[in-house]
């Protein structure tokens, strides 16, 4: 190959190596356009996650405070009654012990009257008299009786103020959001809690049948799981016109446990029910419910990989039916 | 007046019951106490009583249907609501109806208490003095006549 050849390839070759690493640099450069581009998206989309899980958990609260928002008024009338009879107590607690304080008063003079008293004919008449006071003002007091009543006044005062201690616990218990916290729950005891939650509001209309078995602890949410649980007592409730009764059933099935809440109530129209999950849809008035309870009962039951599946018949009732694996997983 | 005045509690609730036969112990009427509507009806079938304190919330009926119930039976008998302020509503249009005579809210204060009560029995004497002064002035407007006829014929 001549000098002028090999000079010739050599300038081919640079070219091309010089268009090659001109290619790469375009390719390299929109390698790492793409690169930010793909890293942007990612963050948004991880943003639009955390968004959407804050909301999930938001909604999740509100429907809570709104079934709880259900229940003030009769927590109020609930709370209203202790504290009307323990006030009235007190009222005439502050009686009673104005009129022993009296008896004391009089019991005191007697004694420092006597006890003060040197001449022994003017003791005896000092003596006979205060007697005579005393007397009269026992035949007025009745001193027994007030004693007596203290106590029962005590007992039924202090017995208000732990029902109201209840009433509270249970409130704060309920309306506190253990977002993750998973544990062994026993599901009986968790459903009478929720049932004391709900009692104001069941108490005038509905006679509660409890049907409970043998339960393992099953591991839930109990947060979660009671409000399941009020949300079907409260819809029972609702659909339940003048009187009528809800049954809750719990048992043992295999690795599961069943939870059934059915009410004698109206019933839930063929042409609905397929929708009675779906968010927003709701029959109720817009004061009366949000369209979330029944979305939200499904989607935590969803999250612990249970199932949920209702059946009706007009003027029947409906029937609720909660599957909760024993060993569930944390969401 | 020389009637036994009575008063009759009405509460399915045993604390608030005891909480009132305890702060009217002194009032001049005696207190009878009922925890539902059965045993109500039952002591004012038994019992000459004036005035009826009733609690709006309770399981078997609520306080202005056992009114409405205690009226038909006796319509003089002087009616009086306690309850919570949750259905002030619902009381306010039956107080402005007439069905009830009085409120009180829980939680109540005793002194007022007893001052309304006061005023109830006052009132139910009220109404009945002016039934029999009624009576007497018909009476006697039949005896008027009676004589004027009496009168017109001789005349």
């Amino acid at each position: 190959m001549s000098e002028h050849d090999l000079t010739a390839e050599n300038k081919a070759l640079t070219n091309a190596l010089m268009r090659e690493r001109k290619a790469r640099k375009l390719a390299e450069s929109l390698l790492e356009e793409r690169a930010v581009e793909l890293f942007l998206a990612n963050r948004e989309l991880q943003e639009s996650i955390k968004t959407l899980k804050t909301s999930n958990l938001q909604l999740l609260q509100s429907e809570k405070m709104a079934s709880i928002g259900q229940l003030a008024a009769g927590i109020a009338h609930e709370v209203n009654n202790p504290v009307g009879f323990i006030s009235s107590n007190l009222d005439t607690l502050r009686d009673y012990i104005e009129d022993v304080r009296q008896v004391i008063d009089a019991q005191r003079f007697s004694i420092k009257t006597g006890a003060e008293c040197r001449d022994v004919e003017h003791y005896t008449e000092i003596n006979t008299k205060a007697m005579a006071d005393l007397k009269a003002l026992l035949d007025t007091i009745d001193l027994d009786f007030l004693m007596g009543d203290m106590n029962d006044l005590l007992d039924e005062s202090i017995d208000g103020v732990n029902r109201i201690r209840k009433i509270v616990a249970g409130l704060l218990d309920f309306s506190r959001s253990h977002t993750s916290d998973y544990k062994h729950a026993d599901i009986n005891v968790l459903l009478e809690k929720t049932l004391s939650m709900a009692w104001n509001e069941l108490k005038y209309k509905t006679e509660v049948n409890r049907d409970f078995g043998d339960l393992p602890a099953v591991y839930c949410n109990e947060g979660k799981i009671a409000q399941v649980f009020l949300n079907l007592l409260l819809n029972a409730s609702h659909a339940i016109k003048e009187r009528g009764s809800i049954t809750i059933t719990t048992r043992q099935a295999g690795d599961y446990v069943s939870i059934i809440v059915a009410d004698s109530g109206v019933g839930i129209p063929k042409n609905i029910i397929a929708n009675v999950f779906d968010p927003f849809f709701t029959t109720k008035n817009v004061s009366e419910g949000t369209g979330l309870g029944l979305h939200i009962v499904r989607s935590v039951i969803d999250a612990h990989q249970g199932t949920i599946s209702v059946d009706s018949q007009i003027g029947e009732g409906a029937s609720f039916t909660i599957l909760l694996p024993i060993l569930g997983l944390d969401a | 007046m020389s009637m036994q005045q009575n008063l009759l509690c009405v509460d399915d609730e045993s604390g608030i019951l005891s909480s009132l036969a305890r702060a009217l112990r002194n009032e001049h009427f005696t207190v009878l106490t009922a925890s539902n509507s059965g045993e109500a009806l039952q002591l004012l079938s038994e019992n000459e009583i004036q005035v009826v304190l009733i609690d709006q919330h309770m399981p078997d009926i609520d306080g202005l249907n056992l009114i409405k119930k205690i009226k038909a039976q006796q319509p003089f008998i002087v009616p009086v609501i306690l309850s919570g302020l949750v259905d002030l509503e619902y009381i306010l249009a039956a107080i402005n109806r007439g069905d009830v005579q009085r409120f009180l809210a829980k939680p109540w204060n005793n002194e007022e208490l007893k001052t309304v009560l006061k005023q109830c029995f006052h009132y139910f004497d009220l109404l009945h003095s002016n039934r029999e002064l009624n009576d007497v002035v018909s009476q006697q407007k039949q005896q008027l006549a009676n004589l004027t006829a009496l009168l017109k014929e001789q005349g």
